[in-house]
């Protein structure tokens, strides 16, 4: 379990709290549904494992500040998309995912990224992973949940 | 290039003629023709499976209600390296053939899937009705898996795609 990373910050934000909303930044239209809700793709099942889901502490940034970070990402790995917009969940949904033998499925915690190739540091990152070596099975229940949990597309204001 | 079916589609007005591979590597981007020809006045209960033939020339029909389903599944194709952002990798071919069969082995009474696609190449279908969910992705070499949630305990499992879809499956998503 690799969980026990929650209660340590990484950055001077602090740890995330229960109810402290966390967003997902998107780039590709592909993923988002007439209605504004997401598709299951959205979330890799390599990001699941390996990578981590990339994510941000969106309380911690005024709006002006996470559009110029998602931005900066758009315009150095997304080209020729640009930042549609985020999609927001509180923290406590993505850790009350259990597997069927009542473990968690995904932590999440504070994961600060300093500058680089352009794009600004971002104290307020997060990152949420799989808790465990998970099964094959068990990555559509990680996405179904994820899928469900956060909200439909908050669009960036152009 | 559509072979007539009892279902009546040859009055559907709707053909469709791919080449499907048994393991979807011989093919990269296998050649395909999609006609649509809307008749004048559409009788739904007409139109009830369209035809595809494989590539061991052997035709499948899928319910047309799936019709949007497949066509999303199969553009997936299309997207190649980077399609999702730098490091994001083309849909594999045989994930997406893979899903095909499964539409094809799917019961016509259940709702027709989403297509998605995921930036390490996988594929899933996915079902939504209000706070009940299911998602089956595909993986390389007809491996698939599923959830479904649509009780307080979700069902869940891995499976080798070859003839016919779990029954457990099959029961959970009549349960959306």
């Amino acid at each position: 379990m690799r969980c026990s990373c929650e209660a340590v910050p990484q950055s001077h934000l602090g740890a995330i709290g229960p109810e402290e909303v966390i967003a997902r930044i998107l780039f590709n239209p592909q993923h988002i549904k007439a209605d504004g809700t997401v598709r299951s793709g959205l979330f890799s099942p390599t990001d699941i494992r390996e990578k981590g889901v990339s994510l941000v502490r969106s309380e911690h940034l005024t709006p002006e500040a996470l559009k110029a970070q998602a931005d900066a990402i758009a315009a150095n790995y997304h080209k020729p998309l640009r930042a549609e917009g985020v999609i927001e969940c509180k923290a406590a949904h993505v850790r009350a995912m259990l597997d069927t033998q009542g473990e968690r499925l995904l932590c999440l915690f504070d994961d600060p990224v300093e500058a680089k190739k352009g794009i600004p540091a971002n104290p307020a990152h997060a990152t949420a992973i799989a808790a465990r070596e998970v099964t094959d099975a068990d990555i559509p229940q990680i996405k179904t949940l994820l899928t469900l949990a956060f909200g439909p597309l908050r669009r960036f204001v152009a | 290039m559509l072979k007539p079916n009892p279902q009546g589609t040859a009055n559907a007005g709707f053909h469709v003629m791919m080449f499907l591979g048994a393991s979807g590597t011989a093919m990269k981007r296998p050649a395909q023709e999609v006609e649509q020809r809307a008749p004048a006045k559409v009788d739904a209960q007409n139109i009830k499976s369209f035809s595809y033939l494989t590539r061991n020339q052997k035709f499948k029909e899928i319910p047309a209600k799936f019709a949007d389903a497949y066509r999303e599944m199969n553009a997936f194709k299309a997207l190649l390296d980077g399609w999702d952002g730098q490091g994001s990798k083309a849909i594999l071919d045989g994930s997406v053939n893979a899903a095909l069969s499964f539409l094809a082995m799917l019961p016509s009474d259940l709702p027709p899937p989403e297509a998605s696609a995921a930036s390490d190449g996988t594929v899933d279908w996915y079902w939504r009705n209000g706070p009940k969910a299911a998602t089956v992705t595909f993986y390389r070499d007809r491996r698939a898996a599923y959830f479904a949630l649509t009780s307080a305990v979700g069902v869940k499992d891995a499976f080798q795609l070859a003839d016919k879809i779990p029954a457990p499956l099959i029961k959970s998503l009549r349960q959306l």
